[in-house]
């Protein structure tokens, strides 16, 4: 009687978080798949108009606009990601020397992750105006700036979306890869510095290894944010020139809150669920293959 | 005993008047009626901004005047809309959406309101064409006009003097043509190196129809094979040869404009007029006033302040002139448990004696009129000298077929945008831009059942308005 009375009690304390995770999730990822499948448009009625099976889901596939958003949203995950964490482990590795100043310089380093991404958009729109810094700046390192301005040409406005992406979160992958080389035992390196092995074979053979998990973990994270970006894309480009930077994650909010197409905005929403997941998950099983979580 | 009673009797009452006095100020001032009107942040807000004061005197109602962001500010509406929200009494409506929000009874049509207060509101004082763009659907009227906008010619005077060429006209020339146009932009373009002979709006994907259209329309091209005269055929006709024309000559304006103007929006060409030195632009005719300013609605002048000025729209030889007409109406959601008080607030805002008021009160950043009269009044000519030629451009406007505004506008408009500023980065030929998005707008109109379309048409003309509006004046 005591033990059920326990458990009844336990289940009690848990209800009100299992409400607010279903109001808050699950509710509106029903609502979402069950209107993924409906012909909704606000702009011609407010209420659905019918069931349309796997047709919104088709149309996407049809759209040269989401086929091209999705390339690009594949284009800037991975480009940023592999560079945030290339620089950050960079940085990671200088901060793990116990160089004079190193708590100042780390603190430093936080901030640019503390900016809000909205903010963050609105500094680099100026900085990559034709007369911003960016723009002077560029030409001394050899790169020519187009002369619509680096966000209103196709072939730089997607590296300009990048590099403010990268601007902001290789602190995140460098301060969370520090933490992760500090947990090493210094003894290892040591033995192995002592026994001759270079920079890059300690790196290779010891460092990396042991970071393993959290370099996956990172990456993971990292990867899922960026293929999710919306919010500098919006301050920057707004998706142009062309559709040269929209990502899926503009095309859901051109769908959903410009074009009020509920229904093909839903199945968009639930496209990139899956394609997440798909890449997520294979990249788990790839990682993580014969290790013990 | 006694004495306890006593004294717990006086703290009662005592607590009692402080009570009424404190908080019976309060609960009156709570039971005051309060509208909530919600508008965008064009120049006509901050102008209002500063006369609603006048209406809480006279009226006693309390008007919480909230401005929003364009996009920012429709999300909101169509939020409020499906979940029925009762918290807006009167909300500003862009001329493109009356249509959605008339079929989806988000609004409720004011034909009935005007009849009950038509010595009020003096219908025949409006300009018949912003009427038939901007505040009718289907026989009825959703909304009054609180700023229309029609679109004219800004040239500066200084550079033109440079070039030695005559001014562009201020009423209709038979030389002010689209070639001619072009003439003059190369012009300005030739004075020197900092000095641009226009700017255009190249941001997709609305501000480049905007300006696009603009141009399109006077040059022949239109959206459907027929709209809004009935019976209504909407199959698209934007790739045509008139239509692959008007963009290379977009492309073309484009060469002579600042590159970034590419990215521009709406204020971003204004503000490049007002700063550096273009030579001729075409725009809305809210930038009349804007560019006299250093920013958006600041009080500071520009530099180019009093070197500027307006002229017509060139024309095509061959093709009726048409004016793209656009801009902001006031109408009541469905949702208002205050009606009655949402339409006294807009017969205040858009009668004549207020929007004097409002084009009166400095920084004198507002002339958007409706009406008819206000545009030969020569206390507000004063500070617009160009209200003759804005006049005219409104008479001949015509939103509904410089941009339909049919309920599914907003998605053929982001396509159209899209292609068009395609073109305008090279990323496709003109021709290829005009095919891919007439294709696109053949499988939006299917989708949506417009083509074919078989719900009934509506002979929607300027002649049946101007009936419309004799029926509602006194």
């Amino acid at each position: 009687m005591l033990k059920l009375k326990g458990y009844f009690l336990a289940y009690l304390l848990i209800l009100p978080s299992f409400v607010f995770l279903v109001a808050l999730i699950f509710y509106p990822l029903g609502f979402s798949l069950y209107h993924s499948f409906q012909n909704w448009n606000l702009q011609i009625s407010p209420v659905p108009l019918g069931f349309v099976g796997f047709g919104n889901y088709l149309n996407a596939f049809r759209d040269p606009t989401f086929l091209r958003s999705l390339a690009n949203s594949l284009k800037l995950s991975i480009m940023a990601t592999a560079i945030e964490f290339t620089l950050g482990l960079g940085v990671a590795l200088l901060l793990n020397a116990s160089l004079k100043g190193g708590n100042v310089i780390r603190a430093m380093l936080i901030m640019p992750t503390t900016v809000a991404p909205m903010v963050a958009g609105f500094l680099f729109r100026y900085l990559y105006y034709v007369d911003g810094l960016i723009s002077y700046l560029l030409p001394w390192f050899g790169v020519s700036v187009p002369k619509q301005g680096i966000l209103g040409h196709p072939s730089t406005a997607l590296w300009a979306i990048a590099f403010t992406d990268i601007w902001e979160w290789t602190p995140f992958f460098a301060i969370i890869l520090l933490a992760g080389l500090q947990s090493i035992r210094a003894e290892i390196i040591e033995a192995a510095r002592i026994d001759g092995a270079s920079f890059f074979r300690v790196l290779w053979h010891i460092l990396l290894p042991n970071l393993t998990f959290v370099i996956f973990i990172i990456i993971m994270i990292r990867f899922m944010q960026t293929f999710n970006v919306f919010d500098i894309i919006y301050v920057l480009t707004m998706g142009g020139p062309g559709a040269s930077t929209r990502t899926l994650s503009y095309n859901l909010y051109y769908e959903g809150l410009v074009n009020y197409n509920v229904g093909y905005a839903s199945a968009i929403g639930w496209i990139m669920i899956i394609i997440i997941a798909i890449i997520i998950n294979s990249f788990i099983i790839f990682a993580f293959k014969g290790k013990e979580l | 005993m006694n004495n306890r009673v006593r004294k717990a009797g006086v703290f009662v009452v005592t607590a009692a008047v402080v009570s009424t006095l404190l908080f019976g100020g309060t609960l009156c001032q709570a039971q005051k009626t309060t509208i909530n009107v919600l508008s965008v942040q064009d120049p006509f807000w901050f102008a209002l901004e500063k006369v609603v004061p006048q209406y809480e005197k006279e009226t006693g109602v309390k008007v919480n005047l909230q401005g929003l962001a364009y996009d920012a500010m429709h999300a909101k509406l169509i939020t409020s809309f499906i979940g029925k929200t009762k918290g807006l009494d009167v909300i500003t409506i862009d001329q493109m959406w009356l249509s959605q929000y008339a079929e989806n009874r988000w609004i409720v049509p004011l034909t009935s309101y005007i009849k009950a207060d038509r010595e009020e509101v003096r219908m025949n004082e409006f300009v018949p064409e912003a009427i038939h763009t901007m505040s009718e659907w289907r026989g009825d009227i959703y909304a009054m006009p609180i700023a229309p906008y029609g679109q004219f010619v800004m040239y500066r005077t200084d550079l033109l003097d440079q070039t030695g060429m005559q001014a562009p006209p201020t009423e209709p020339a038979a030389w002010w043509t689209w070639d001619k146009y072009m003439e003059y932009v190369e012009k300005f373009d030739q004075l020197g190196q900092d000095i641009y002979g226009t700017v255009i709006v190249g941001a997709q994907p609305v501000p480049i129809v905007h300006m696009y259209t603009q141009l399109a329309v006077s040059k022949g091209v239109r959206w459907f094979k027929q709209f809004p005269e009935a019976p209504w055929d909407f199959t698209p006709t934007i790739n045509t040869a008139k239509n692959v024309e008007a963009l290379k000559y977009y492309k073309k304006l484009y060469e002579h404009s600042p590159e970034e103007s590419i990215n521009y929006i709406w204020y971003d060409a204004g503000t490049a007029f007002s700063k550096k030195d273009i030579g001729i632009f075409f725009w809305w005719s809210p930038y009349g006033y804007l560019v006299r300013q250093a920013g958006y609605m600041v009080e500071e002048p520009s530099p180019n302040a009093g070197k500027y000025g307006v002229a017509l729209l060139p024309f095509e030889p061959g093709v009726p002139q048409v004016y793209s007409l656009g801009g902001w109406t006031l109408g009541i959601p469905a949702y208002s448990v205050y009606k009655e008080e949402a339409w006294d607030f807009i017969k205040w805002a858009t009668s004549g004696r207020i929007q004097k008021m409002m084009a009166l009160t400095s920084p004198h950043q507002f002339n958007d009129f409706a009406r008819e009269k206000l545009f030969t009044d020569e206390d507000i000519i004063e500070y617009y000298p160009w209200l003759s030629t804005q006049l005219y451009t409104l008479k001949l406007g015509n939103g509904k077929i410089t941009r339909p505004p049919i309920p599914i506008y907003s998605t053929l408009e982001g396509f159209y945008g899209l292609q068009l500023n395609s073109a305008l980065a090279g990323l496709k030929s003109p021709e290829v831009a005009l095919a891919d998005a007439e294709t696109q707008f053949n499988l939006i109109l299917k989708q949506n059942f417009y083509l074919p379309y078989g719900a009934a048409s509506y002979d929607d003309t300027l002649e049946s308005v101007e009936k419309l509006i004799q029926e509602l004046s006194p």
